[in-house]
């Protein structure tokens, strides 16, 4: 331990800079949460653009309005949907771990399989109805 | 008498213990059903025009909603960033402009859409 230097480059986990380890399906679902976490970050720019144009009046509201109609801005909202979905589940996930229950391994695989699955499921649900309902 | 109680009240390296866990937890309570809550609102407003999308947005139930997931979101996205930032990001540098740039972006967004539901609430 003595050539550790605690002051400056401080020892962090291995998995962070050096993938020391083999990707799982549990992996890449955890990061994925981080990852559809960081994607709303960027996405509340959308809400905020779509409530400031309302603000401003018909003009900029159907200009907005426009943009998230277009081909391209349903795909943004359809992962958009997706990324709410997926970090929603992700964290219900956490809640039941906080309980704390579901911690033996088939029951942590069976969380991050319901997890994509059900992430996928509740889009696709979500974007028919809103075609339905159009 | 010494209780395990001081091992998160004021400790860690900001001296804030258990604060930053615990507010995720809560606001992420809070978002399951906001989330909801906001789909189901995407739903019912999906192709309505300026009127009826303005008339729907000023509705004070709606809009104390919208005014709730705004805050409850901006909370949760800006510890989840930091959370990220200081877990990838080994140059103390980087990190420092990471949750300066983190501070801005949460703060105008968030600021931008309360006042945007406010204006179109009051503002007539």
């Amino acid at each position: 331990m003595t050539d550790v230097d605690l002051k400056g480059k401080r020892p962090i986990s291995p998995h962070v800079q050096h993938s020391a380890y083999k990707v799982t399906f549990s992996m890449a679902t955890s990061i994925s949460h981080r990852l559809s976490g960081s994607a709303l970050y960027a996405g509340m720019f959308f809400l905020a653009s779509w409530l400031i144009a309302l603000a401003m009046g018909p003009e900029a509201f159907d200009f907005v309005q426009s943009l998230w109609g277009s081909i391209l801005g349903r795909l943004v909202l359809f992962c958009f949907t997706w990324a709410m979905m997926h970090h929603m589940l992700g964290g219900i996930r956490h809640f039941i771990w906080d309980i704390p229950a579901m911690m033996e391994k088939p029951q942590i695989e069976f969380l991050y399989v319901a997890t994509v699955v059900g992430g996928i499921v509740l889009t696709l649900i979500l974007w028919i109805i809103g075609y339905a309902v159009m | 008498m010494k209780t395990p109680l001081k091992t998160v009240r004021g400790l860690g390296e900001k001296h804030h213990g258990t604060e930053h866990h615990w507010t995720m937890r809560i606001t992420a309570l809070a978002l399951v059903f906001l989330c909801i809550g906001f789909v189901w609102l995407v739903i019912c407003m999906l192709g309505s025009d300026y009127e009826s999308a303005k008339a729907m947005i000023g509705n004070p139930l709606i809009s104390t909603f919208l005014l709730l997931a705004i805050l409850f979101s901006g909370i949760h996205m800006h510890y989840g960033v930091q959370t990220i930032t200081e877990d990838y990001l080994q140059s103390q540098l980087w990190r420092t402009l990471a949750k300066i740039g983190d501070m801005f972006f949460s703060t105008v967004v968030c600021a931008a859409c309360v006042v945007a539901v406010l204006k179109v609430s009051f503002g007539g």
